[in-house]
């Protein structure tokens, strides 16, 4: 899945030192022999094509070769969230490529897997973690609104007793859902290294590892901050009807806190 | 014992929680919607009661919330107790 077009980075709190790549939340160095350090010290925006022609030349490699290379290395890389790729072609070229790829592998059963991408929170404050989960997720929760609006649009109309403006907050709270959750988490993450893990529509908070207790509390406080916006909803409901089922949305995160959810394997001290 | 304390008591606490704002919720939608009274449940077990008498309405819990919180208590301990064999979590 990854172009010779694509832009290389290294992740947000991701450095370079004379250890290797340093990353705050895993602690430690991950140790690079010298072709991988050649790579990652050109993964400030370049794009695989320009890294894997230096590489090239360096090590005296056919082209080909060393495309191959740096492609296998940056997706490891990107696997593990120390680089973030950024499409060549912007947004639609990647939607294009991804589905020309979905298409081969779908005669094989096989679906692409997402490029991962790490963006940072600024865990300084509860505020500030959860302001910048907020800018993080902004975009992804606009267009999770519309997708999920559709839908219940459709499914909601066989019911037919609801208000017209029912899918649109439906919608809403799909998306407000993901970003008060992933808040939630990041808020109760004050002062210690944390970042949000998107995959694909798959989102995740990490963070350095704490103590068993709290990181229990970080792990409900996400399903929890999400319920108790749902409760706020429902209490306005008797003179706004159309929050019930918004309401009702929003408060199926709590159910995130049992073993069936990543949070609830987490609190009850399963992961 | 712990381990089967903590999944117990956030099994009950989600489903009960969870069932309370649906009930809630769907009593608010029944009442604006000018809907007839009704009661969900199965047998004689009633998770609500909806009931419009006149021009005023009301929304009953039933003895089925607390009964299927348990379940759900339940439920949960099991499915961790699955997880940490799958695991091999020690206890």
């Amino acid at each position: 899945m990854i172009a010779a077009t694509d832009h290389v980075r290294l992740a947000p709190g991701v450095s370079l030192s004379a250890d290797g790549l340093v990353d705050p939340l895993r602690g430690g160095a991950l140790r690079l022999n010298e072709s991988a350090r050649f790579v990652a010290e050109r993964a400030d925006g370049r794009t695989i094509a320009d890294i894997a022609e230096a590489l090239a030349a360096r090590f005296g490699l056919g082209f080909a070769r060393a495309l191959a290379d740096v492609q296998s290395f940056s997706g490891q890389l990107n696997d593990g969230l120390v680089v973030n790729l950024r499409p060549g072609g912007g947004r639609l070229g990647a939607l294009r490529r991804l589905g020309s790829t979905a298409g081969r592998l779908a005669w094989f059963g096989l679906a692409p897997a997402p490029v991962r991408e790490r963006r940072s929170i600024h865990s300084r404050t509860a505020l500030t973690a959860v302001g910048s989960v907020a800018r993080a997720l902004a975009g992804k929760a606009v267009l999770l609104a519309a997708v999920t609006a559709a839908l219940a649009e459709t499914l909601l109309a066989t019911v037919g007793k609801l208000e017209p403006g029912a899918p649109l907050l439906v919608g809403a709270a799909v998306a407000l859902g993901v970003v008060v959750h992933e808040a939630g988490h990041a808020a109760l993450l004050r002062g210690v290294p944390c970042c949000l893990a998107l995959s694909g529509w798959r989102v995740a908070v990490l963070h350095s590892p704490v103590p068993p207790r709290r990181r229990a509390v970080v792990a409900a406080a996400g399903p929890g901050a999400a319920f108790g916006l749902g409760v706020l909803l429902l209490a306005a409901s008797p003179m706004l009807a159309d929050l019930a089922l918004p309401s009702v949305v929003l408060a199926a995160h709590g159910l995130g806190v049992t073993v069936a959810g990543r949070d609830g394997r987490t609190a009850c001290g399963l992961r | 014992m712990r381990t089967s304390l903590t999944p117990f008591l956030l099994g009950c606490a989600a489903i009960a929680l969870f069932l309370a704002v649906a009930v809630v919720a769907l009593g608010v939608l029944a009442a604006a919607g000018g809907w007839d009274s009704f009661r969900v449940g199965v047998g004689p077990l009633a998770l609500m009661e909806f009931e419009r008498t006149g021009g005023e309405t009301s929304t009953t819990f039933g003895a089925g919330l607390p009964l299927l919180a348990a379940v759900g208590g339940v439920a949960n301990v099991l499915a961790a107790a699955l997880v940490r064999r799958r695991g091999g979590k020690a206890e």
